[in-house]
């Protein structure tokens, strides 16, 4: 039969570390056990009942107080040793995507100051936090693999984790473009103007965006439908970057260089891909409503990027780091 | 070791005094002799921190193999935390507002 509080005991050992378990865990539990006992023994039901009750409570109240310390503590420990490099490399990633995004989202809130009435300013920035998402998560991919791997050594189990956070970053994009962006951005607009606003090509959906180019270029409009059909593509290759990011951040890493030079070398190519996406989501031509045009002219930042990487790979090919 | 005036919060403060009048203590002892001043969810964490401040002292207390469960922590003041509790008692005396 199990003995009370050993349930408890085993839920704690999956979190806390054998110090805590020793020094906090045991003597609850412990205690909570000779008190049960004696209850049991003197054949008081009603004072077993109410051992266990506050034992457990007793537990809790010891998990919660002692987890801020302990979490704080782990933390601490394993963003500084070197067995735990993408976990440092995601807090640094998490700060500059906070601090990206805050900047990206605050000027044009700032700047519609005047005309926004007695609309909530707070939901008004969350509305506008989904369409600095697709830029600033690159980057903070891009800053987060940069530091937090600096220095450390690139094992194949350190790529991997890279691929990995890459692609669950490229699907997080992909889930705020499709969804999150149309209905924020529309969102924004009818509150700001307080009446309904038809929907541009930022707020309509990816089926939607790719059905209004096909009707376009039926009703024999080709420029509009080009534009609708690369804000399209556009959105699409927009998906990949978070990954092409945080593997050219690991390139930009392996690089034999010092510390100014890797983020020269990461920042150009970053200022290039974004300077490109913004001039040519404000291009307009007849030629991009061929789907093949609009496919290559979309995909070009990521080529530009793909191509980078190529180059430092054959850098490093070069000149090998010594060992 | 950065040498710092070493503090006694009421608490802790407490708990010494328990544990200096009594010899040696387990947790749930501190709880019911404190008259409801210490909380038995709380009392675990103020005992392993005044062990890491090393006022305290525990041990593993040893049951006869017949009884099951887990064997109870027993704590006593070490000697630093006695001289701590007297220091602390006379700062008291001499600076009740600071020593509250």
């Amino acid at each position: 039969m199990r003995r009370p509080g050993e349930r408890l005991r085993s839920l704690a050992a999956y979190v806390c570390s054998p110090v805590t378990m020793e020094r906090l865990i045991d003597p609850v539990i412990a205690d909570m056990q000779c008190e049960h006992d004696e209850a049991v023994r003197e054949g008081r039901y009603a004072r077993r009942v109410q051992v266990i009750l506050a034992g457990h409570v007793a537990f809790w109240k010891v998990l919660v107080f002692h987890a801020p310390t302990c979490v704080t503590r782990v933390l601490a420990e394993r963003l500084a040793s070197d067995n735990w490099p993408i976990g440092r490399a995601l807090v640094c990633a998490a700060f500059t995507m906070f601090v990206l995004t805050s900047a990206f989202t605050a000027p044009p809130l700032l700047g519609l100051r005047g005309h926004l009435h007695d609309a909530p300013a707070a939901r008004l920035f969350l509305l506008l936090v989904p369409q600095a998402i697709p830029i600033t998560l690159p980057a903070a991919l891009l800053v987060g693999v940069l530091f937090g791997l600096h220095n450390r050594t690139v094992t194949s189990r350190v790529r991997r984790a890279v691929l990995a956070v890459g692609l669950a970053g490229s699907l997080a994009t992909f889930g705020t473009i499709a969804w999150l962006v149309p209905t924020s951005n529309q969102a924004f607009r009818v509150m700001v103007a307080r009446h309904h606003v038809v929907e541009g090509p930022a707020e309509l959906s990816m089926s939607d965006l790719r059905e209004r180019a096909v009707s376009m270029s039926q009703r024999g409009l080709p420029r509009s439908a080009g534009r609708l059909l690369l804000s399209y593509h556009l959105r699409l290759a927009l998906v990949a970057a978070a990954l092409i990011f945080a593997l050219f951040a690991l390139d930009v890493v392996r690089l034999h260089a010092g510390r100014v030079a890797r983020i020269a070398w990461a920042s150009i190519p970053f200022l290039v891909y974004v300077s490109c996406l913004f001039w040519l989501s404000n291009i307009e031509s007849s030629r991009f409503s061929h789907e093949a045009i609009a496919v290559v002219v979309a995909w070009v930042p990521n080529f530009i990027l793909g191509l980078t990487m190529l180059a430092f790979a054959a850098v490093r090919r070069r000149r090998p780091i010594p060992v | 070791m950065p040498k710092r005036l070493p503090t006694l919060p009421a608490k802790e403060a407490l708990i010494l005094e328990l544990l200096v009048s009594a010899g040696e203590m387990y947790g749930l002892q501190l709880v019911a002799e404190s008259g409801k001043r210490l909380k038995r969810g709380t009392v675990y964490v103020t005992l392993t921190r005044m062990e890491e401040k090393g006022y305290i002292a525990s041990r593993i207390e040893r049951r006869p193999r017949t009884e099951g469960g887990l064997p109870r922590r027993v704590y006593e003041p070490t000697a630093f935390g006695r001289r701590v509790l007297i220091a602390w008692t006379r700062l008291a005396q001499l600076l009740p507002e600071f020593a509250r």
